[in-house]
């Protein structure tokens, strides 16, 4: 379905014209397809390269990244049904929210009647239906994020890739939206990568955790192997 | 877009920055046009249009240097080397064109560059929103009115028994049309006249701005400290725009020889050529009225860009060295 | 602390009565004499500027609407339409029924309108484009951004491009007034510099949907920077609206291919008082003609710019003045 491996992966990013820095050290991972992996590290582990890696977003690379059996430089952008979602700004500013969620599907060419379905279908599991003429402006950061979701599930991707979205959030708000992932995965079953460095999110969310420190891998399982590692660095970080 | 890594992870990689030697130009290239193909290919109109109506046309300065035939056309007519420029400075009226045109950039990056400054200041000083807005759009007026208008109006004003003339005659001038009037200063005085009258509203819209950006602060202390808006205004607005004044005045020596020429076209009249023919005017008529000699005239257009871009390099160095930014 | 304070103020102390009405920076300031010439010098020399701007297209107006026989020997302002003694109206309208009967100067419209169309739309494309190609970060986009500025600094001068216009077989037609001064290097560089400031993760997002280099061009880069956009826009209509040269070099001798700026000068020359005064049975209302074509021409420019002028302002401060 949508496996996702990495193989002896690196990947350098440019500093300067001619320095590039390690930004991840062959790492190698198995992501199960349909599974909840999360990634957790502290800030400049990785965790950011290793999803732009999937997105085919990374100039320097050395290793494999294979999903779903193709080399990720043989993907192409529009075909591969990924999703991406961070805390920047990504809404299109001009357009009203049914507009921006809306987007993805006329990309995809989807006649007009499906994609009023979907997109109104969408707005009403969020639970921002009532958003749907507004501007980004007029939103919260709250709202944004989850119309930011709505975009990300209207076309059905069979990857959803999130990227510390919820950090901004107040705790109350970011509960509700962690069980509305939740329930996102288990209605729809996208393999779905979520980065973080806050480890409840990585608890209750992940049935899979991946632990990143300084671009390397430090430890992978479930969340009682890692509760149970004694690694040196696994260790500390569960005692922040 | 990466995030960027904080010091303690930079320092534990810093053994780890590679100088990746890097893809030889070649492969880098192929992999860029693999990847931006598309956006090269939507640039080609762009690429047509610039390479067709401005790198073209240099191809054709070849015929400052040539024996220029119509019907031979460029690649027939045979090359005499400098003596189209021989023939062009020395002619009688070269230095005159020389002068008059010096002349007229002179008087341009004087007084009528400091004209919308003192304007802008003077409006800072006004009080009365109201009023204050009605003579900033009155102002730009001039500015949205055609050449060929602005030029018909003045003629008409400069005229014999025009209001311009009459009022002249008050402080004892002749009643004349001073369009047909020779002597020095006359015509390039009108020149920058009319180029004040256009462009003084629009041109002081910037230091407005600038004006009304000066941080508040500064003008209530000098509020405090008694000053009235005279004061505020010598004391607080001049020094803070000076930077942006001197700026402005350092690119304007770039553009200055670039501009304003379809204006004279219209004015002048030739009894009056011997003041008001300026460089761009005499290439004009030299290529379209009489001998219709290209050679000379696209030499003189030569010469003329050769000068307006040695203008245009120093005004952006001077623009640099002051301010410490440059223009591109 | 408490005590010192409470002292200050009491050594500070001014009864109400003797307090002056100077007030920080506020409205109320105090007034000198000197103060108040000032104000009154300045407000009046205001307005001897606005009428400076203001008073000649009045003039035109007024005139326009003149009787043209007493018009041709009138020195000066005309400050209120002047008429025959023995005339019914205040206003003649014998100027602007020749207009509305004369072919050729609606031609000049209707040249113009095609020419301010057809240059401002493909310019913008074309802006637009470039714009956008060299604010991506690909390896060409700096050498053709430097191809672009380069532009602004040589020129062929004259001849040359007039001789590379007559090549293209355009020399004489109306694409010689819409083509090749539809944009310049500088706009482009203006649009790029507007395009790199929308935010990386719009673009990205899009990308990431599928959206092809159009679509984020003109649905998500150019709207986010319609402003810049609109004052583009705006001063090259303006700029081609008031064009005449071009014309006069590329389509001399074809009229029915004139720009009304060219039709306005073709007016004027003709339009001599001598020719009047030599011809028998003469037609002044023609001589009102020139004031009429004038008004009709700088109309739609003088009566729209007021509602754009938060966008020209801002276009002035954002690009430096050009010109």
């Amino acid at each position: 379905m949508a496996k996702i491996s990495f193989q002896d992966f690196s990947a350098y990013y440019k500093l300067k014209k001619k320095k590039y820095v390690l930004s991840l050290n062959k790492i190698t991972l198995e992501i199960p397809s349909e599974s909840f992996f999360v990634v957790v590290g502290p800030s400049g582990s990785g965790k950011t390269t290793l999803l732009k890696a999937i997105l085919g977003g990374v100039e320097l690379t050395d290793g494999l990244l294979i999903i779903n059996g193709t080399s990720v430089e043989n993907i192409k952008k529009k075909e591969a049904n990924i999703s991406y979602l961070s805390q920047e700004y990504s809404l299109y500013p001009h357009m009203t929210v049914y507009e921006n969620v809306a987007f993805p599907l006329r990309r995809m060419r989807t006649d007009f009647q499906e994609i009023d379905l979907r997109v109104k279908t969408v707005l009403d599991y969020l639970k921002i239906d009532f958003l749907a003429s507004r501007k980004p402006r007029q939103l919260s950061y709250g709202q944004m994020q989850r119309v930011a979701i709505a975009r990300a599930l209207v076309k059905n991707p069979r990857i959803m890739l999130f990227d510390e979205p919820f950090s901004n959030l107040e705790p109350t708000l970011k509960n509700e939206l962690r069980l509305t992932l939740k329930n996102i995965h288990q209605e729809f079953k996208p393999t779905i990568i979520y980065a973080t460095h806050d480890l409840t999110d990585a608890f209750i969310l992940g049935e899979k955790i991946a632990v990143l420190n300084g671009g390397e891998l430090e430890a992978i399982g479930t969340k009682e192997e890692i509760e149970n590692s004694d690694k040196a660095f696994v260790r500390s970080f569960l005692s922040r | 877009m990466v995030q960027k890594p904080n010091t303690e992870f930079q320092a534990k990689q810093a053994r780890l920055i590679h100088s990746i030697p890097k893809l030889s130009f070649g492969k880098r290239l192929k992999k860029d046009l693999k990847k931006n193909w598309v956006v090269y290919v939507i640039f080609l109109p762009v690429l047509l249009y610039v390479l067709l109506f401005n790198y073209a046309p240099l191809f054709g300065l070849v015929m400052a240097f040539q024996d220029f035939n119509v019907l031979k056309g460029v690649f027939g007519s045979s090359f005499n080397n400098f003596a189209n420029f021989k023939t062009l400075f020395f002619r009688d009226n070269f230095g005159i064109v020389l002068r008059n045109t010096a002349g007229m950039a002179l008087l341009n990056l004087t007084v009528g560059f400091i004209v919308p400054v003192i304007f802008a200041l003077l409006l800072s000083t006004i009080r009365h929103k109201r009023y204050k807005r009605v003579i900033q759009i009155s102002s730009y007026i001039p500015y949205f009115i055609s050449t060929v208008v602005v030029v018909a109006l003045w003629k008409e004003f400069l005229d014999e028994g025009g209001v311009i003339a009459n009022f002249l005659s008050w402080f004892g001038f002749r009643n004349q049309n001073w369009l047909a009037n020779n002597k020095v200063p006359v015509f390039w005085l009108i020149n920058t006249a009319i180029d004040i009258w256009v462009g003084f509203g629009y041109g002081a819209i910037i230091y407005c701005a600038a004006i009304a950006n000066v941080n508040p602060n500064l003008h209530e202390a000098a509020a405090i400290d008694g000053a009235g808006e005279w004061k505020r205004m010598w004391h607080v607005s001049i020094p803070s725009i000076i930077p942006l004044v001197v700026t402005m005045l350092t690119l304007r020596i770039g553009t200055v020889f670039l501009q304003g020429f379809d204006k004279v076209l219209l004015l002048y009249s030739p009894s009056i050529y011997s003041t008001a023919d300026c460089l761009t005017t005499y290439i004009y008529r030299i290529a379209f009225a009489g001998s219709a000699d290209y050679g000379v005239s696209t030499a003189a257009g030569l010469f003329q860009s050769a000068i307006a871009t040695t203008l245009l390099i120093i005004s952006n160095y001077l623009n640099r060295k002051i301010t410490k930014s440059s223009l591109f | 602390m408490h005590e010192i304070l409470v002292k200050a103020r009491e050594e500070h102390y001014i009864p109400p009565e003797k307090r002056s009405n100077k007030y920080h920076g506020g409205m109320v300031e105090h007034k000198s004499w000197l103060g108040v010439l000032y104000t009154v010098i300045l407000y009046a020399f205001m307005a001897i500027i606005i009428l400076i701007c203001i008073v000649p297209m009045w003039h035109v107006l007024t005139s326009s609407l003149s009787d043209g026989s007493i018009l041709l020997f009138k020195k000066g302002i005309v400050w209120w339409p002047i008429q025959d003694s023995g005339a019914e109206s205040m206003f003649n309208w014998g100027g602007y029924k020749l207009l509305f009967r004369n072919r050729g100067i609606w031609s000049g419209f209707l040249n113009t309108f095609i020419y301010v169309a057809g240059s401002t739309t493909l310019g913008f494309v074309l802006n637009v484009i470039g714009g956008y190609t060299i604010s991506r970060k690909s390896m060409l986009s700096r050498p053709l951004a430097l191809m672009l500025v380069l532009t602004l600094m040589f020129h062929g001068g004259l001849i040359p491009t007039y001789m590379v216009i007559k090549a293209l077989g355009m020399v004489g037609t109306r694409w010689a007034l819409i083509i090749p001064g539809c944009t310049s290097g500088i706009f482009m560089v203006i649009m790029a510099n507007a395009f790199r400031n929308v935010p990386e993760s719009t673009i990205e997002a899009a990308e990431i949907d599928g959206a092809g280099h159009f679509t984020i061009m003109f649905q998500v880069v150019l709207p986010q920077s319609l402003s810049i956009a609109t004052v583009i826009i705006l001063n090259t209509v303006i700029l081609h609206w008031n064009s005449w040269y071009p014309a006069s070099i590329y389509v001399p001798t074809k009229r029915n291919l004139w720009p009304i700026q060219l039709w306005i000068k073709e007016i004027l020359a003709q339009n001599q008082p001598s020719s009047f005064l030599q011809a028998a049975n003469p037609d002044y209302n023609k001589y009102l003609l020139q004031y009429c074509v004038i008004l009709i021409a700088s109309l739609p420019v003088l009566l729209l710019f007021p509602l754009f002028l938060k966008y020209i302002e801002k276009g002035v401060i954002i690009g430096g003045v050009k010109e």
